[in-house]
């Protein structure tokens, strides 16, 4: 029976504490804007005795996530949170973590990219990530943060796994929100995430050599032992949240569906405005309009099966993205539109983008978004994307 | 040390941690390097190594040389990965997991690695003062990719991303000086040092590995390839490349600098640069420029080291040894037939070095330059060899030492209970710096991090005598009673 | 690991695609990089070892005899040795 604490506080402190209550051993961060209240609070926490870390107040983000490497290569539990263009330093050691499968746990408040400087949020530093081969997690609000945050060191962790996961909150929009959340008890949490037991840890005990040097006659084994092993992953975080359902009550799915049952429309968000978008659709449906909503929760490994079932049936998928891939478009919106294909009948993907930079989508918004969208699948538009709420 | 009829390198251990098989150039100075330093680092170490030669050519899937834990991430952050494996560590072993045993951090990187793409990181690491031990493996240019150049490549050279050609002389700007900037970060130990003095490098090795900190080692690491020269020339070139003053060995141990072979005149750069085609088009001039800069810079170094302080006269030199050294007064020819005496008494063996060395440091309290050069000569060894031996064991002084030989432990349980105070009396009462000795060769004072008498501490040795729970007011009486 | 890099499948990839085989590369012939060998007049050898703690590849061994050799399964030819030895007890030849 789920013994939690109903708590109200800033989401980025409760992502310090369940930091805290799986007894991380290593933190390394370096501060930016808007992670900077997660990492703040897990300094205090160690400070105050609260948890026993080595939090490394690190020169940069390429060398918060390099020392990650390090402690979790020794087999110790390591933390780490970043924004923007923090994430685009830490770039090329995104890469190595995933393929050595160092299980790091990392969040990213997420934030625009220069130029020109924007501290706010978007998904334009995740989306840069997106290949990097870690397991991915949109959140929504306060409560699903703390809950995945929980899952996903154990999803890590685990030994069919051992990948890094990044949790994705939207940077002030969710990461600065202060929300009623339950907290796990350390009871609870210790039930849950078990201690870290990496297979092959660096220890002179038992010599290994991780990051060895592939010519072309052995590079592609190992990139595709990495794809299956990222491909397996997803039976296992399906796993992982269907625990936490009995323990804790809230289910989390990779693709969740809202009001989409029948309707010809569908939506499809990720990240906090998802609680904006459901927001819209209640009034839309009140209204009589047809429309349903889509969040893609598991970024990566994407969840094909799972978004296909749920776009099945509809006629358009309107896709609204946080982020621009310049000279292409939406970058969710040419996921969708990929993984629709095989199917024979599919909905027509019609792709916005906007709430760049931090600024808000509201109700009316997503109103007007779904109302373009209807034209633009019925008529077509002179552009294969349109951008939303751009002075002309 | 008692007396052993063993010849240095056999001390050395035959564990080959490093395995044979590596893909390195033939001939390859860096390969050597960490083949003798491993041998010194053991078995309780974690290895985290940049991009570069060593890491392509060490570990090719599904093989590696490795038999320590080794990892090898990106080339720009060695120091950072080593410092979460050192905290990862750190942590765990405060909540009892991990390796029950003490497990030091070593990152290694070529001079790219570490002088330029990994220079933030690394400062980052020994600013936070990380417990690891950083090896820098100077080749003196980006080898792994073709020879490019670096902030470490010497004035002058040619190299493919600075070649000297009809307006160029190659690179234009001073090497950079790494191990002052490291020092600059206050850590407890800096070095230099070369696989040509194998003894110097390894007993350097296990100073760093007794920090509890951050330490770093610079190796010159030569390679032929880049440096065009044959394959056979490694050895010989690391020894003129230290011998000429262009990579002078020396320590930096709590910010007092050391020359570790304190050379009375240096070869000349000329020898040196002569023997490697990377500046075979250096005219006269630029080659007496470099001249120049190098006298400028180990004048410089001199000044800061320890073995510098006192003047060019009062190194070991016989002539200028006062009466109470007994025979050494009677001059150079007295020597000579000293040292040729203690050659006979053991038939000018050179496996029995070391009981000569002991012999003659019995005789005159230190090894007097000429004596060591007789002793090469002597038994058709090379004067650095010699030098090797003298300068890797603690009990052999190249500096005349007084009667009284007193060790202040400045380790750390000595340390808190005030060592440095009674440092500070001892060198009053004398009127000497640690490694001098007074005029009336009485005393010669020398500090040591530890002499495992931790319990007594603050612990000063006289002549291998402990007087422990030492005060400064004690001093006085305690001097007096060694005459 | 028993298989060479040409018989290795994906399958065969460990975790991370870490080598659990310390030491493996001992396994892998450079012998044949050579162009010139040592060769040995092993009357001058004193046994001081310096041909041993000098060889970059580190495959040179104490015989018997207690006198120094290199492997040839490994030694690359650089003649390294042959410098430094003391009492030049070796001489490179050329291969072939």
């Amino acid at each position: 029976m789920a013994e939690e604490t109903r708590v109200g506080t800033e989401v980025s402190l409760a992502v310090g504490e369940i930091v805290r209550m799986v007894n991380t051993d290593v933190i390394a961060a370096y501060p930016i804007t808007p992670q900077t209240h997660i990492v703040e609070h897990l300094a205090e926490l160690v400070a105050d005795g609260k948890l026993d870390a080595d939090f490394i107040t690190i020169e940069s983000e390429h060398s918060a996530l390099s020392a990650c490497l390090g402690s979790a290569a020794v087999g110790a539990r390591t933390f780490t949170a970043t924004a923007g263009q923090g994430l685009e330093l830490m770039h090329e050691v995104l890469f190595v973590a995933s393929a050595m499968r160092l299980p790091i746990v990392m969040a990213v408040a997420n934030r625009a990219l220069s130029s020109p400087l924007n501290v706010w949020g978007d998904h334009s530093d995740v989306m840069a990530a997106r290949d990097a081969g870690w397991i991915q997690i949109f959140t929504e609000n306060g409560q699903e943060v703390v809950d995945t945050m929980l899952c996903a060191f154990r999803m890590a962790e685990d030994r069919r796994v051992l990948l890094p996961v990044m949790v994705n909150i939207d940077g002030f929009h969710l990461s600065h929100m202060i929300e009623p959340m339950f907290l796990p008890s350390q009871k609870e949490v210790d039930a849950f995430v078990p201690p870290n037991h990496y297979p092959f840890p660096l220890d002179p005990n038992k010599p290994v050599a991780m990051g060895d040097f592939a010519p072309p006659i052995i590079y592609t084994e190992a990139k595709w032992s990495q794809e299956i092993n990222i491909e397996h992953s997803a039976p296992v975080i399906r796993e992982i949240w269907g625990e936490f359902a009995t323990q804790f009550g809230r289910t989390y799915r990779p693709v969740e569906s809202y009001r989409a049952e029948g309707a010809k429309t569908l939506l499809l968000t990720m990240g906090s405005f998802s609680e904006t978008a459901m927001t819209a659709v209640d009034k839309m449906r009140a209204a009589g309009i047809d429309i349903g909503l889509i969040r893609i929760r598991l970024w990566r490994p994407f969840p094909f099966a799972e978004f296909r079932e749920a776009a099945k049936g509809a006629d358009t998928l309107i896709v609204l993205d946080r982020a621009i891939s310049f000279g292409v478009g939406g970058p969710v919106a040419a996921e969708a539109r990929s993984a629709l294909y095989p199917m024979e009948k599919r909905p027509r993907v019609v792709s916005f983008v906007g709430g760049l930079g931090g600024r808000d989508i509201t109700v009316a918004g997503f109103e007007e978004i779904v109302k373009r969208g209807k034209e633009i699948a019925a008529h077509g538009s002179p552009r294969e994307f349109e951008i939303f709420g751009v002075r002309e | 040390m008692d007396k052993q009829s063993v010849f240095i390198p056999k001390l050395i251990s035959r564990k080959e941690p490093f395995a044979p098989g590596h893909r390195a150039c033939i001939g390859c100075g860096e390969a050597l390097a960490v083949r003798q330093l491993c041998k010194e680092l053991g078995d309780n170490v974690i290895v985290v190594n940049a991009t570069g030669c060593m890491e392509i050519i060490a570990s090719q899937l599904p093989n590696t040389s490795w038999t320590v834990p080794w990892m090898h991430t990106l080339f720009e952050n060695t120091a950072a990965v080593a410092s979460g494996a050192s905290a990862g560590l750190r942590a765990m072993k405060r909540k009892g997991k991990g390796p029950s045993q003490y497990v030091k951090v070593v990152g290694m990187g070529g001079d790219g690695a570490t002088s330029d793409i990994g220079f933030g990181a690394l400062s980052g690491a020994l600013q936070r003062g990380h417990d690891f031990l950083y090896i820098c493996l100077d080749n003196e240019a980006y080898m792994n990719t073709g020879i490019q150049q670096s902030s470490a490549t010497p004035f002058g050279a040619s190299t493919t991303t600075g070649p000297a050609g009809e307006k160029s002389l190659g690179q234009v700007s001073w090497k950079k000086n790494l191990p002052a900037i490291v020092a600059a970060h206050d850590v407890p130990y800096v070095a230099t040092a070369c696989p040509s003095y194998f003894h110097d490098m390894l007993s350097k090795v296990r100073k760093a590995m007794a920090v509890r900190g951050p330490a770093y080692i610079q190796v010159l690491s030569v390679c032929p390839t880049g440096w065009r020269c044959a394959t056979n020339q490694t050895i010989r070139l690391g020894r003129l490349a230290v011998e000429s003053g262009m990579f002078p060995l020396y320590e930096v141990v709590n910010g007092e600098y050391t020359l570790s072979l304190d050379l009375p005149t240096l070869r000349p750069v000329r020898e040196y640069l002569k023997a490697q085609g990377r500046f075979r088009h250096l005219p006269d001039h630029e080659i007496d420029y470099i001249q120049t800069r190098v006298d400028k810079e180990y004048a410089k170094l001199r000044k800061l080291s320890r073995v510098a302080k006192a003047p060019a006269a009062a190194r070991p030199a016989v002539t200028h040894v006062p009466e109470s050294q007994g025979e050494i007064a009677a001059g150079l020819p007295a020597l000579q037939e000293t040292v040729d005496g203690i050659l006979a008494r053991y038939r000018n063996d050179p496996a029995l070095l070391i009981s000569i060395l002991q012999d003659i440091q019995a005789a005159y309290n230190y090894l007097p330059k000429e004596s060591m050069e007789r002793v090469g000569s002597g038994l058709n060894i090379p004067l650095s060899q010699v030098y090797s031996v003298a300068t890797f064991f603690k009990a052999f002084s190249l500096k005349p030492r007084g009667r009284n030989l007193i060790h202040v432990c400045l380790g750390t349980a000595c340390h808190v209970h005030g060592a440095a105070r009674l440092r500070d009396k001892i060198q009053r009462a004398l009127n000497i710096e640690p490694g001098g000795t007074t005029p009336d060769f009485r005393f010669t004072l020398e500090t040591v991090n530890c002499v495992g008498a931790c319990a007594l501490g603050p612990v000063v040795m006289i002549n291998g005598k402990y007087h422990g729970q030492m005060t400064a007011q004690k001093v006085d009486a305690l001097l007096k009673s060694y005459t | 690991m028993s298989k060479n890099e040409t018989e290795l499948t994906w399958k065969d990839i460990e975790v991370g695609a870490i080598a659990c085989d310390p030491g493996s590369a001992r396994g892998y012939k450079t012998g044949d990089w050579r162009s010139q060998r040592p060769t040995y007049n092993h009357a001058r050898c004193l046994k001081c070892g310096l041909c041993m703690i000098y060889c970059p590849e580190g495959c040179i061994y104490e015989n018997a005899e207690g006198k120094f050799e290199a492997s040839l399964f490994h030694c690359k030819g650089c003649g390294v040795c042959a410098k430094e030895c003391p009492t030049m007890v070796i001489t490179m030849v050329e291969e072939g």
